[in-house]
């Protein structure tokens, strides 16, 4: 494997990790505050 | 999650798929740089998908600045749409900047260089994050009108950006896109760029939608809290002058 496809699977994996990570923390926000407001929204 | 959004998730994950293995199997490698040229498949549209964030985060930014004191629901919406567009467009802005340090590695020899593209598009970054910490520590009842200045300030670097390969030629190859005549891609090699255009700004609207649904349930909530603590010191003043 030569530089090029090495540093080629490298940003395809960096682009799909970031935004898996990025995406989880999104997924967790978004339940938290549902959460979040169902609380504040009993009497 | 409502169902639109599941629908959208599976269109946008599917158009993915495909713009990966069309990247990846279907157009030959590049003339010039071989494998390292499919780099270009990913690194041009999220590029995109970070202009059409931070155009979204200017346009919440400046409805928020016009409606604040008229029509408060409409200046919270607009206020979560610019915070959750900001925050996706650094995530792809940093994706940006991670695979073109791979691909100048791969290329150039180097991981980076001060060239005005790279430079303009480190400090974009930064202005970013910067609006994000901004709203994320600065507490009272300006923070989001100062957010909201400071994105608009912001966006000034977003032209730049573009314009900096066409206006100083430096290590940075010119735009492939839109460039002097004789630029542009092989058509055979074009499937690929479209497949990812679509499906990553297709992604960074999803994303943006969750967040932005994530922040708007925020707000709201804090703005329960705050009736709640009202009413409370209504009802206790009420009963101490009994």
């Amino acid at each position: 494997m030569d530089i090029g496809e090495s540093h080629m699977i490298m940003a395809y994996a960096a682009v799909i990790g970031i935004h898996a990570i990025y995406l989880a923390w999104v997924v967790v926000k978004f339940r938290r505050s549902g959460k979040k407001l169902k609380q504040r929204a009993l009497p | 999650m409502k169902l639109w959004r599941w629908i959208w998730l599976a269109v946008t994950l599917a158009v993915l798929v495909e713009g990966f293995r069309v990247a990846l199997w279907v157009v030959p490698p590049d003339a010039a740089q071989g494998q390292a040229g499919r780099i270009i498949y990913y690194h041009v549209p999220t590029w995109a998908a970070m202009g059409l964030m931070f155009l979204t985060n200017l346009i919440g930014s400046l409805v928020y600045l016009a409606t604040r004191n008229s029509n408060h629901d409409l200046a919270m919406k607009a206020d979560a749409l610019a915070v959750s567009t900001a925050e996706v467009g650094v995530i792809f802005c940093l994706i940006g900047l991670v695979t073109g340090s791979l691909w100048g590695r791969a290329v150039w020899g180097i991981w980076w260089t001060w060239d005005p593209r790279l430079t303009s598009t480190l400090v974009l970054w930064l202005i970013y994050v910067a609006y994000l910490l901004v709203r994320r520590f600065a507490a009272g009842p300006q923070m989001r009108t100062l957010a909201a200045v400071m994105a608009i300030f912001g966006y000034v670097d977003v032209p730049i950006v573009y314009m900096s390969t066409r206006w100083w030629r430096t290590q940075h190859p010119a735009p492939v896109f839109g460039g002097a005549p004789g630029s542009g891609m092989a058509p055979s090699m074009m499937p690929a760029i479209w497949w990812n255009l679509a499906g990553w700004m297709m992604w960074a609207v999803f994303i943006a939608s969750l967040r932005y649904v994530a922040e708007y349930r925020e707000q709201l909530a804090e703005q329960q809290a705050g009736l709640s603590a009202l009413e409370t010191d209504a009802t206790l003043t009420a009963e101490a002058r009994r």
